[in-house]
């Protein structure tokens, strides 16, 4: 990135920003999406992996599916979470392969097949949900050593960003790095390892 | 594919650099709600860190003297003193410098954001100056030769480079600079150029509007709206009166009170509404700070003799 000096003026009103619709306010919806939704990413992108052949697209496809339930949830919370994710993801998955000239109809593995099983229980998830630190732990161990260094440094010993590089002897804009890249890791990894039955990785 | 998307990496590595930024206490608020507005799939990529990192708090329960390391916790200590780890650990490092470069430094845009009523500058590293009127969202491409205008309004100083011309997105239309200084305004369904020194080319793009290429010389306006381009010819005072805001003013010159009105309601919470269409009519000259608002109201009561009423977020004109 080349440099830049960006100096702000005035600054007087709040923003009016965010042009969320009526209904739902955006933290019930955040809060409905991070206790409902987020716990089923597991059985969400096993479902994909199942039914989808191109794997370069599915973290694209969870994107939008999220984006999805997420904007249907403004007019109101569904009641079960599980279902209406399946559903969703089922239809997108059914609109990509009719709009699309180039994806063969054998991208997914049966249209009636992918209705199955949207609502099996799934106890493992819930008695591994017991134990987040565990978890995080494990996820941890799966990112590189500075990432997880920052992140320890960050979270446990609770220093600054100016402390953490003198700490490790990187600059403060590698501490940026790592930080977020270890996050963006973390997540994927966390939300992934739910210990669910049969997933793919 | 029914909506525009942007690859679920890019934004993952966004989220989390905006989280980063948060955690060091180095987010602008506001860039960051414009941000999110951008579309469902940026509020759910943040939520969905956000939700991690969040929980990676219990990681202060390990926090207390001699636990650090223990209890199965992969911590080691910062860069041990034996020379081989230290080289094992300088080649991990080059590597992974390397790959957070290339995934987190070079590709990216940059986006800046003004809140209401908020004016900002940006000075890139060849000269060239970039300011953001009111409630504006620009991106700027890692090699600052491409921007984008989603919304508002900003005043462009280019310094010219033949080989690597700036271009301006607006919608399906492009600005490209020919050596020039220029604003280009954004408001619903049209866009407007002013062109004030040296000179730039307006294409479009676009199955329905394929338009040809017009050059704008110095005084040219021209002004898009879908499948339409026209080009007038304005007089210099007007246009250095539509660049007041750059100095924070609005300048009014046998302006119609609804026009001024709208003008105002750009840069403030409060609003100006004008009840009576004949009074909309009026015309009003003169130069205002374009955050203070009441003064315009204590004008129109006072040199056009109309009854002004403030209410809660809003002033009303009217006989």
């Amino acid at each position: 990135m080349r440099g830049m000096a960006e100096t702000t003026e005035t600054h007087t009103d709040d923003a009016n920003q965010t042009g969320l619709g009526a209904g739902m306010t955006a933290p019930a919806i955040e809060d409905w999406f991070v206790r409902e939704v987020l716990p089923l990413e597991a059985i969400l992108m096993h479902y994909l992996h199942q039914n989808w052949r191109n794997k370069g697209d599915i973290e694209d496809l969870r994107q939008e599916i999220y984006a999805r339930v997420c904007e249907a949830a403004q007019s109101g919370l569904p009641d079960k979470a599980k279902p209406f994710l399946l559903t969703t993801a089922r239809n997108l998955l059914v609109d990509r392969i009719r709009r699309s000239q180039i994806v063969p109809i054998e991208a997914v593995t049966d249209l009636d097949a992918l209705d199955v099983a949207i609502d099996t229980p799934s106890p493992e998830r819930i008695a591994i949900a017991r134990d987040v630190l565990r978890r995080l732990q494990h996820a941890l161990e799966k990112l590189s050593g500075e990432c997880r260094e920052v992140i320890l440094l960050r979270r446990v010993e609770g220093l600054s960003r100016p402390q953490i590089a003198a700490r490790l002897g990187i600059t403060e804009r590698m501490v940026s790095e790592y930080l977020a890249q270890g996050m963006a890791i973390l997540t994927r990894v966390y939300l992934r390892d739910t210990a669910e039955p049969g997933r793919n990785t | 594919m029914n909506r525009p998307t942007q690859s679920q990496t890019t934004l993952d590595a966004e989220a989390a650099n905006w989280l980063e930024r948060l955690e060091f206490g180095m987010a602008d608020n506001a860039a960051l709600e414009a941000w999110l507005a951008r579309s469902w799939e940026h509020r759910v990529a943040y939520w969905r860190m956000r939700s991690v990192w969040n929980e990676t708090n219990r990681f202060a329960a390990l926090r207390g003297p001699g636990q650090l390391g223990e209890g199965g916790l992969p911590i080691s200590r910062p860069w041990p003193g034996s020379r081989l780890f230290r080289i094992a650990a300088a080649a991990v490092l080059a590597l992974a410098v390397a790959g957070a470069a290339l995934k987190f430094g070079s590709e990216k845009n940059q986006v800046f954001a003004t809140e209401l009523g908020a004016r900002k500058t940006l000075t890139l590293a060849d000269g060239s100056q970039i300011e953001l009127n009111t409630n504006t969202l620009l991106r700027l491409s890692p090699d600052q030769r491409t921007a984008w205008l989603d919304k508002g309004e900003a005043y462009f100083q280019i310094t010219h480079d033949a080989a690597h011309p700036f271009t301006v997105n607006v919608g399906d239309r492009r600005v490209v600079d020919l050596g020039t200084r220029f604003i280009i305004r954004r408001e619903r369904g049209n866009t407007r150029v002013s062109l004030i020194e040296g000179r730039a080319e307006v294409q479009s793009d676009g199955a329905e509007t394929q338009l040809k290429p017009v050059t704008l010389t110095p005084g040219d306006v021209a002004i898009a709206s879908r499948g339409v381009l026209s080009v007038e010819r304005r007089p210099s005072r007007e246009l250095s009166d539509d660049m007041g805001w750059r100095q924070g003013l609005l300048i009014f010159y046998h302006t119609p009170l609804a026009d001024a009105a709208k003008e105002f309601n750009r840069y403030n919470k409060t609003k100006l509404v004008i009840a009576d269409r004949d009074v909309a009519q009026r015309r009003i000259n003169g130069t205002f700070l374009a955050n203070n608002v009441e003064v315009f109201g204590n004008v129109a009561q006072a040199a056009l003799g109309l009854h002004v009423h403030n209410e809660d977020n809003r002033i009303v004109i009217s006989r």
